[in-house]
């Protein structure tokens, strides 16, 4: 309790207690949580700016890619010499030599510098939050809520440059992806998409009504690919089109690529939320990663309708299910985690 | 949240220095110490500017540009006066600024339908419903519908830490007038809690 009001109140020491106990309460009030990047990524960009104007006045920065470019370097250079007397003298088995030690000790750090390279970093956004992550490469990617992406964090760096750039998507993401040269592949929990540079969003929710991932191009080409029939690729090449993974056996032939509204199904990256043609229980699932919080249907609910859903602007939970419930014919009641939908007609 | 390089910070051996120090090697353009304030001020500044703004995204964009001013403003600093309240100021100001120039955006827009937008939202409504907890989302409802500078005043104060002398320099009041705010506003919310919940003042 700042100073200054104890003094005020010292007149009345029964009004000062019950300020004291306000003061107290609002200290145990969680903090609001504010969805916006990661101190390090804002750090990384403010710098850039900083330095935009006057390229040469900060040699503090480049330490990190110095350090890739030396390490690149070295790696050739390890790799490079114990293969060319491998070549002119086959080894004697059963010998150490000691003249052999150096190169083997040194195979040894490159292995174990390797292991901590190709440790996959991990970002995720929790239920309720998003993410914009930039990767070593220069894309960006805008991680929806309850998704995680991991990616080797060196990917930029790591001196074999036929490389592809890789990361591992769980969720939904709308990825910007640098031209640099190398494939960037997304991977999901049954699908790949390749691609060179180009914008686009996946979408990989294990819903138990129907596992899919869902691809969408804003702009560029991208490859669609069912992980388990790899011969089976939808080529996405106009903005709009979309395509999905369901893992179902049913057809021989790849889906054709569908067009959809590019602005309705990105209105998510604007906190805005759409659905188009879904049934009720995987808009309550979004909802409940979305605004991280839990959502019950009584029965009498019907859980399987077809709903579709616009809202181009942020929008709270409680107007979205007003509106369902609208379209439904149903109620809502709070609950301590969320909400509950029941059918004004059950008992 | 779990972002893989934040496993690893860079080191800023000066991350816990004084922020008088700290001050003073800004001022002498080390890049470093920038890097320190940064760091420990960001995410108070994001919560503080997003609260008035009521959108993340445009309070992480109005912070960075705080940031970018701070060190183009580096060598006129006073290290003997407080950082913390001179970088609160900035963002008040730069916030206020964002509202004004919001609005009369919005104004020209109003025909088509934006009015909504006219009025700031403070309460995030989405985000207000996070907190599971009802009590929670009642006393930030309270907090938010104090009047605008207690209501001020007793945020930076409670949930910024904020002397009365910084704040006084960031709303640029007197630290008394500080005082008269912070206890009104205690006053009313002992009223309001004592309405919902009585047994929370017990103890």
């Amino acid at each position: 309790m700042p100073p200054g009001v104890q003094a005020q109140m010292s007149a009345s020491p029964e009004a000062l207690r019950g300020l004291e106990r306000v003061w107290r309460l609002l200290g145990r009030a969680p903090r609001r949580a504010v969805a916006a990047p990661d101190t390090d990524a804002a750090w990384a960009d403010l710098a850039r700016r900083l330095d935009a104007p006057e390229a040469d006045a900060a040699p503090d920065t480049d330490a990190a890619p110095d350090t890739d470019a030396a390490w690149a370097d070295l790696a050739r250079r390890l790799d490079a010499s114990p293969r060319r007397r491998a070549d002119r003298r086959p080894r004697r088995p059963g010998r150490l030599r000691p003249a052999l030690l150096a190169p083997a000790a040194a195979a040894v750090l490159l292995a174990l510098a390797f292991g901590w390279w190709s440790r996959p970093a991990t970002v995720v956004a929790p239920p309720g939050e998003q993410r914009i992550v930039r990767l070593p490469d220069g894309s960006t990617v805008q991680l929806n809520s309850a998704s995680r992406l991991r990616y080797a964090r060196g990917f930029r760096a790591w001196p074999f440059a036929d490389a592809e750039r890789r990361v591992r998507l769980e969720g939904e993401a709308f990825f910007e992806v640098a031209h640099d040269g190398r494939a960037f592949v997304v991977e999901t929990f049954n699908a790949r998409v390749e691609v060179l540079g180009t914008r686009f969003n996946v979408r990989a929710r294990r819903e138990p009504a129907g596992p899919e991932t869902r691809v969408l191009l804003a702009s560029g080409r991208v490859r669609v690919i069912d992980s388990k029939r790899p011969g089976r690729a939808i080529l996405l090449s106009e903005a709009g089109q979309a395509a999905r993974v369901t893992g179902q056996p049913s057809a021989t032939a790849p889906p054709a690529p569908r067009v959809v509204d590019l602005e309705r199904a990105l209105a998510w990256r604007n906190r805005g939320f759409t659905a188009v043609e879904e049934p009720l229980s995987a808009i309550l699932a979004e909802m409940e990663r979305r605004y991280a919080l839990t959502l019950e249907a009584e029965p009498g609910i019907a859980l399987s309708d077809s709903l579709t859903l616009f809202y181009m602007r942020p929008v709270s939970a409680e107007e979205v299910l007003h509106d369902i419930c609208l379209a439904e014919n149903c109620r809502y009641r709070e609950t301590s985690r969320g909400f509950v939908l029941f059918s004004p007609d059950a008992p | 949240m779990n972002a893989g390089r934040r496993k690893d910070p860079p080191p800023l051996p000066n991350a816990e220095a004084p922020l008088e120090d700290l001050c003073r090697r800004l001022k002498a353009s080390d890049r470093d110490a920038f890097e320190a304030v940064f760091r420990r001020f960001r995410d108070d500044l994001l919560r503080y500017v997003s609260a008035i703004v009521g959108d993340d995204h445009t309070a992480h964009d109005l912070v960075q540009d705080v940031f970018v001013s701070l060190w183009g403003l580096r060598e006129r600093l006073v290290p003997t006066k407080s950082l913390r309240a001179y970088l609160f100021r900035m963002a008040r100001n730069r916030a206020y600024r964002h509202l004004r120039d919001e609005r009369a955006h919005t104004r020209k827009r109003a025909e088509m339908g934006a009015e909504a937008e006219a009025t700031p939202p403070r309460l995030h409504t989405a985000e207000a419903r996070h907190d599971a907890d009802l009590l929670t989302q009642r006393l930030h409802g309270w907090i938010d519908a104090l009047p605008n500078r207690q209501r001020e005043a007793l945020t930076l104060s409670r949930f910024h830490e904020l002397s009365h002398h910084e704040i006084a320099a960031v709303m640029e009041i007197s630290p008394r007038t500080v005082n008269n705010h912070i206890v009104r506003a205690l006053e009313r919310l002992k009223t309001r809690i004592q309405a919902f919940e009585p047994s929370l003042l017990e103890s």
